[in-house]
């Protein structure tokens, strides 16, 4: 596990001690950052910079999709369904960085749930759904696996790119590292 | 030159015969390392010691030639020979293509980017260039 993630679990340890509500931080801290920090400006992308826009539009709806899923198999795990309202967020977020920069996402579908047409992103969903349906705790390790998986991708992504594209992965990335801290703590109560 | 339609079936059958080395030679490199984490999945999820060493295939050669033992054993028992049928193809610019196809009757699709050695199967390459 990297640097960035054992910081932020320290952080999050010392606000949760000051008297900071884990609710409160879930709810706000992923998006509070856009607001304060988003520009106006724009600036031209490279070719590569731009194939990565699209993956991690695709990507996101990965996990989005998951969560509908585990959410329907584990009704009474309130966990998915809330972190699965925040992560159509992030699609959403990922989407208008492709919009803003004329990356064309027409053939993407983002309605069909559990649906991809890279091999490699439906073999992803398929191994969580087989995986997840063992049992609750499964599931939710799923969850936690898809955090990190998350994380480091957006990391990766956002080295080299703009400001106004790294504060929106930064953003993102936040908004994971809560999920993740999320499912952790339901790992514990499982 | 192998041409994108023709490298998916190769691609299809190189896989789930478990041969990787075909499989790597199909692929940009980071094509073929998104590869070994997605479909290294499940034995990740099953075995503690295969997530890890599949954590360092990247800068560790050792344990990328044993990630690539393992994974293909586990697809070669999968047992799984789906129907490939090549549906059209899309050019992306002179040096992209997508091919539309059905796996199992399920639209699927591959990027293709056209390198130095040929075309390669490349996640990345999704797009539409000038």
């Amino acid at each position: 596990m990297n640097k960035t993630i054992k910081s932020r679990r320290n952080f999050i340890s010392k606000m949760l001690v000051a008297g900071v509500s884990g609710a409160t931080l879930l709810s706000t801290s992923a998006y509070a950052g856009g607001r304060n920090n988003a520009k106006a400006t724009s600036t031209v992308l490279t070719e590569e910079q731009k194939d990565t826009l699209f993956y991690i539009y695709q990507e996101e709806k990965l996990a989005r999709d998951t969560y509908i899923k585990l959410g329907k198999v584990y009704p009474d795990e309130s966990t998915f369904a809330y972190i699965q309202l925040s992560e159509q967020r992030h699609i959403d977020s990922a989407r208008e960085l492709c919009v803003k920069y004329g990356v064309d996402i027409s053939q993407v579908d983002e309605d069909a749930v559990g649906e991809f047409e890279l091999p490699i992103l439906q073999e992803h969903y398929d191994t969580f759904m087989i995986e997840g349906d063992h049992s609750l705790l499964d599931a939710l390790k799923v969850g936690e696996h898809i955090e990190v998986m998350d994380i480091d991708d957006l990391e990766t992504a956002a080295v080299g790119m703009p400001s106004d594209v790294a504060n929106v992965y930064n953003e993102l990335k936040e908004g994971s590292l809560n999920h993740l801290e999320a499912f952790e703590a339901a790992i514990s109560r499982a | 030159m192998l041409q994108p339609k023709d490298i998916i079936g190769v691609y299809y059958d190189a896989l789930y015969s478990g041969d990787l080395e075909t499989v790597k030679s199909l692929m940009t490199e980071v094509s073929y390392f998104m590869t070994l984490e997605s479909f290294g999945l499940r034995l990740s999820f099953r075995d503690a010691a295969f997530k890890t060493l599949l954590e360092k295939v990247q800068e560790d050669g050792v344990a990328l030639k044993k990630v690539e033992e393992l994974l293909s054993k586990d697809m070669l028992s999968r047992e799984y020979t789906p129907n490939i049928e090549i549906q059209n193809i899309e050019d992306n610019g002179d040096k992209r293509q997508t091919i539309n196809y059905t796996e199992d009757e399920k639209p699927k699709k591959l990027y293709f980017s056209k390198e130095e050695n040929g075309w390669k199967i490349n996640y990345y390459a999704g797009r539409k260039v000038a």
